[in-house]
């Protein structure tokens, strides 16, 4: 009877975990990675996105974006944000907030397109459907670029000014983390790191990546060479 | 009057709809050091000055196409010298610039056509005069880090007044005062290459045919192959200002630091060397420091 008894006990506490298991918050069952990217000085690095590839696919991870549209403004002859992490799939609308018009385009294989002189915003917005960074200009104003970094995973951050990122509610498991910057020294694929989720806390991730000069059209004036 | 109906509401259409009015679109400083403000060959000739001058320009553009653009540019700019007060001047200028590009991208080739009118207004008023230009060129991206251009300009200068004519010995011809009527022609190479993400370093290789003035002392053979000549006050009671046909070369380097996205300060150097008929040379040398910032 009493065999009986805590068999059954063993069945409850079997049941409440399982339970508690499909049904409680996701929080409690993900893990989060903290990451730190500085360069080879040992700078904080901004605008490096972090992208998590799981090792096995789960159901978020293999569905496209299911977000709202994201947009990257057009301010005072600039771009913001400089640097746009999007999942694959994800819309972005490009409004101009500038009382001239620009023409934004993109020749980066990722994604093609073009948006002729226009203000406002546009009537429809562009889905980035193929992984890989877009490089975004402006035809009239030379110096405007941005970056659109598309993820295959829907699990990515980009730095602050503190060179930090945290990558939130990852399910347990085994990643692959990388990092990407528009001035990155060499392969994206160099930068792997291979990391462990554990169902709860976080796991910790630093790169020191290399990078390039920043060299780009300037817009500060030149004499003799009056602007566009 | 014709001609005004048409042009007019053409702009005015244009400008309802696709102005975009930048005033002001740039701002400067710039203080600069001549070794021979003068253009004079002997050294009793040679004089030097610094002037300091603030400029601004703003105006309207009209994006015609994707491709096309058409600018309206009004630029003012003032400079005081520090000895030779009768070249204090203050300019105000307007012109109408045109731009091509061929293709999308930074890196496609660019034209541009300009065409525009400066009024030159000196304390020493015999060099009061209205300035017209006329520019085509060309101007390449090579790369993020650097870029080419190409330009040819014509230059007519018309002054106002004509000083009084300078009695000269029978024996000698005689000579028009219109020392300030000139007209040149300019063709120019340049280029820029960033070799530091803040620094940029220019250079520029100019001819220019035409009239150029020199003031000096009496000088028999500059007086032989001059068209012009008349009394130059600003320089002393004995100074005559002479002006000729000549050809200079000019060569000049500049490295231009960025200062923020907007702001530069760029030191420049420039150096010309004319030379007229009769064995005439004159060599000068400009330092410039600019500050400039672009909204």
């Amino acid at each position: 009877m009493k065999n009986i008894l805590c068999m059954k006990r063993f069945q409850v506490a079997c049941a409440s975990a399982a339970w508690s298991f499909c049904f409680s918050p996701v929080a409690a069952q993900a893990g989060d990675i903290h990451t730190l990217v500085r360069d080879k000085a040992g700078k904080e690095v901004a605008d490096a996105v972090v992208v998590a590839l799981p090792a096995y696919k789960t159901a978020k991870s293999a569905s496209s974006a299911n977000v709202a549209t994201v947009i990257v403004d057009q301010v005072k002859k600039e771009f913001i944000p400089y640097v746009l992490p999007i999942q694959i799939g994800t819309a972005v609308n490009f409004p101009n907030k500038d009382n001239i018009r620009h023409h934004v385009y993109s020749f980066s294989p990722a994604k093609t397109f073009e948006l002729p002189l226009y203000t406002g915003t546009p009537a429809a917005p562009v889905v980035f459907d193929k992984a890989g960074p877009v490089v975004l200009g402006c035809n009239i104003h030379d110096w405007m670029i941005s970056y659109i970094y598309v993820s295959e995973s829907p699990y990515f951050a980009k730095t602050g000014a503190d060179g930090k990122a945290a990558l939130i509610d990852l399910p347990p498991g085994k990643y692959t983390v990388r990092v990407w910057h528009p001035r990155l020294e060499g392969k994206e694929d160099a930068t792997e790191q291979k990391v462990t989720i554990p169902r709860t806390g976080a796991v910790e991730s630093a790169w020191n990546i290399g990078l390039t000069p920043e060299f780009r059209i300037r817009r500060a004036p030149i004499p003799g060479q009056r602007g566009y | 009057m014709t001609r005004w109906k048409w042009i007019v509401p053409a702009l005015l259409g244009l400008h309802s709809v696709n102005a975009c009015a930048e005033w002001p679109d740039e701002i400067g400083v710039e203080l600069r050091f001549d070794d021979n403000v003068t253009r004079g060959q002997l050294d009793q000739d040679i004089k030097s000055d610094t002037a300091l001058a603030v400029s601004a320009a703003g105006g309207t553009g009209y994006q015609l196409t994707d491709n096309s653009r058409l600018s309206l540019t009004l630029s003012l700019l003032a400079s005081a010298y520090r000895h030779y007060h009768g070249l204090n001047n203050l300019n105000a200028g307007l012109d109408l610039t045109y731009r091509w590009k061929f293709g999308l991208g930074p890196y496609v080739p660019e034209l541009h056509l300009s065409g525009g009118a400066t009024r030159l207004q000196y304390q020493d008023a015999m060099r009061n005069s209205w300035l017209y230009l006329g520019e085509i060129g060309v101007s390449k991206r090579l790369s993020d880090r650097a870029g080419l251009r190409m330009a040819y300009q014509a230059e007519k200068r018309k002054s106002d007044t004509v000083a009084a004519p300078v009695a000269l010995p029978s024996f000698l011809p005689s000579l028009t005062p219109d020392v300030f009527d000139l007209t040149s022609h300019n063709l120019s190479f340049g280029g820029d290459y960033s070799f530091h993400p803040d620094y940029v370093l220019t250079a520029a290789y100019t001819i220019r045919h035409g009239d150029t003035v020199s003031t000096t002392l009496r000088n028999l053979p500059i007086l032989l192959a001059s068209s012009a000549l008349a009394l130059d006050p600003v320089f002393g009671p004995d100074r005559y200002v002479y002006k000729m046909q000549a050809r200079t070369h000019g060569l000049s380097l500049g490295v231009s630091r960025i200062i923020g996205r907007q702001t530069s300060f760029t030191f420049g150097y420039e150096h010309y060397v004319s030379r007229a008929e009769g064995g005439i040379e004159y060599k000068s040398n400009l330092v410039r420091a600019t500050y400039l910032y672009q909204f």
